[in-house]
């Protein structure tokens, strides 16, 4: 994985909505004053758990554009509007053409076709017809983007399970970089769907109380959901910039991940050699940390072999895990610790588990944080890592 | 700006199972993908799609002589997993709705190249991408900035497999698969493309009169273009085209 170091972009602006709320400003007051999201579930389920739901009702769609309503393009419009401004001055500085759009998701609209189909199949009501093309598949949310921003550049879904986001990153730094776009507007969203919380509970790794990465009483991961969105540009005129992404498989297993966090490890590595810094330059490792007992275990390994004691977050504990959306997500929490000069506490983290060599982050903290690396790993070992930093 | 060269293609479908039956168009009877590459255990629990993608891939990478363990994969599907995401479906409406943790893994859109890196111990790039019709452009799109950064050949392929029941009123098509070995350098290279204008109001639709409306279609699209050296492809890129413009070395 030969990869050199790489000029570093410039994050224009962003938004993001999490279960700690629907504006920066919400999210950062609630994210350091060490308040989680973790909420009961919004639909009926034979066992007990929490999930990481958006605090607030999301505005429906407007009507020109109703037939894409499903709460997957809710969230990614509520997450696109404080965009805007930003958004239309990158599309008159370059033209429509030179904008991409490069998001990661998991589920797409998997939410409102689980429901239609449910529905119908529990024995009521034959359901609405739910659309391929502008409800269920990944492109209906860019065309959902096209009509509402004008946008004519290459658009594409990056959908890799839990590092599809952080790969959005990577992916849209490489546009850039070979000139194939003037700015991109990159990020992810995921919105809350009744099958992935089945589906980790079948895998056994779901927890029944909040999450508690890195904690020796861990017992599994909460299910979230959300959207973050950067405008990413060439140059380094931005104050907050993308430095540097490491990409990678683990090629071990389809969902534990490589005990000794090889493949965690390689990434990392990877990121940091883009960026060209020293492990010693980081000041703060936003963590994968879904608080499962092995995933914690393999990353704290790597993470140790890589950075030593730079002290370590895992914010699921106010989120959940957001899927697709959850590298987008936690990219804008380190951006808020750029910002704030604040380290959020890693929630539910007490009491740590002695066993892993980290230096986990046990209440917030402030400092002069410059650069943090954030990583997210994925169902079939798919893995990344970013470095995001703040101009000195 | 770089040139991207066609070093390999290949093209699975049930009644076209390889690109010379594909180029001839020469159907067979219905059959299934071998994806020898996977294995007994893993084939016989794997998607129709995942068996795709492990065909194409294979064939690709055979004729292009280089190896699946060490190339870059970049795969699209505009829709993905749909048949394990049906059975998912239908587990959720039964009973307490308990769902299988095997079908559970193998629903994510990344399924197939996971499977495969695992398989072939391929530890370098992959990703996985969606975009509607526009998925091959997208791929193409993705494959150029790759190749600009690393040199070297990228696996690229494109794959969709039947529509579940549920989704049968919005579409029909046959499954297909398509595979592309692009490289940065001209060394025996089939053709060059070379990514023109996005052509806007342009609206070509992903189908292909052999196959229905499929995604897939821009990608046989520009294999049959190649097979018969004409000179560019419209590729359909949401409200706009791509045009894409082929050439070939002269006759030595």
């Amino acid at each position: 994985m030969a990869s050199s170091k790489q000029p570093a972009l410039s994050i224009a602006d962003y938004s993001v909505s999490c279960a700690l709320g629907v504006t920066r400003a919400e999210v950062a007051e609630r994210l350091f004053a060490g308040r989680s999201g973790l909420v009961a579930p919004p639909f009926a389920l034979p066992f007990a758990t929490l999930c990481g739901l958006i605090p607030r009702e999301l505005a429906p769609l407007p009507t020109a554009h109703a037939r894409f309503e499903t709460r997957q393009a809710r969230l990614a419009y509520a997450t696109l509007e404080p965009l805007r401004p930003a958004l239309e001055s990158c599309i008159d500085r370059y033209g429509r053409q030179r904008v991409a759009v490069v998001l990661g998701s998991s589920n797409a609209g998997l939410d409102t076709t689980e429901r239609t189909f449910v529905e119908h199949a529990r024995g009521g009501k034959a359901p609405a017809a739910s659309s391929l093309h502008d409800q269920h598949a990944y492109s209906a949310v860019l065309a959902l983007i096209e009509a509402l921003t004008g946008i004519a550049g290459p658009m594409l879904f990056v959908s890799t399970a839990c590092s599809s986001s952080g790969k959005a990153f990577a992916s849209a730094a490489r546009l850039l970089r070979a000139g194939l776009a003037d700015a991109v507007l990159v990020g992810g969203v995921d919105a809350l769907c009744e099958m992935t919380v089945r589906g980790f509970r079948s895998l056994g790794v779901l927890a029944e109380a909040a999450c508690r990465p890195f904690s020796s009483a861990r017992s599994g991961i909460n299910i979230g959901e959300g959207a973050a969105f950067f405008l990413l540009e060439r140059g380094d005129r931005a104050a907050l910039q993308l430095l540097g992404c490491g990409e990678g498989a683990d090629a071990h297993h389809m969902t534990a991940p490589h005990p000794q966090g090889e493949g965690a490890e390689r990434v990392m590595r990877a990121a940091l050699e883009q960026a060209g810094l020293d492990a010693s330059q980081i000041d703060l490792v936003n963590a994968h940390g879904t608080a499962t007992d092995q995933g914690d275990s393999s990353e704290a390994l790597a993470i140790a072999r890589v950075l030593g004691t730079a002290p370590v977050v895992s914010t699921k504990g106010y989120t959940g895990h957001a899927l697709g959306a959850a590298g987008a997500i936690e990219a804008a929490l380190c951006l808020l610790t750029l910002e704030h000069g604040i380290a959020p506490a890693s929630l539910g983290c007490g009491p740590v588990d002695q066993a892993l060599p980290i230096q986990v982050l046990q209440a917030s903290a402030r400092g002069d944080y410059k650069r943090v690396l954030s990583n997210s790993f994925a169902f079939g070992g798919s893995n990344v890592s970013l470095v995001l930093g703040r101009r000195a | 700006m770089t040139g991207l060269h066609v070093r390999a293609m290949a093209v699975w479908t049930p009644r076209f199972p390889s690109l010379d039956a594909w180029r001839a168009r020469a159907a067979s009877e219905p059959s299934t993908p071998p994806a020898a590459i996977l294995g007994a255990r893993a084939r016989g629990r794997a998607s129709m799609l995942t068996r795709m993608i492990s065909e194409v891939a294979t064939s690709a990478a055979q004729a292009a002589s280089i190896e699946l363990g060490r190339v870059p994969l970049i795969v699209g599907s505009a829709y993905g997993e749909m048949e394990t995401t049906s059975q998912l479906l239908t587990m959720m409406g039964e009973g307490d709705g308990t769902l299988s943790p095997a079908r559970f893994q193998s629903s994510v859109h990344n399924a197939a190249a996971g499977l495969l890196s695992i398989t072939t111990g391929n530890q370098g790039f992959s990703t996985c991408i969606a975009a509607g019709d526009a998925t091959a452009a997208a791929l193409l799109i993705e494959a150029q900035a790759w190749l600009a950064e690393h040199g070297g050949a990228v696996l690229v392929i494109l794959a969709e497999e039947r529509l579940p029941g549920f989704f049968a009123h919005n579409e029909t098509f046959e499954p297909a698969a398509a595979a592309l070995v692009l490289s940065a350098a001209p060394d025996s290279a089939l053709a060059e493309l070379e990514m023109g204008q996005r052509v806007p109001g342009v609206a070509v639709r992903a189908e292909h009169p052999e196959l229905g409306r499929t995604p897939v279609a821009p990608l046989l699209a520009l294999i049959d273009a190649v097979s018969d050296a004409e000179s560019d492809v419209l590729v359909p890129a949401f409200s706009a085209a791509l045009r894409i413009v082929l050439r070939y070395k002269a006759a030595p």
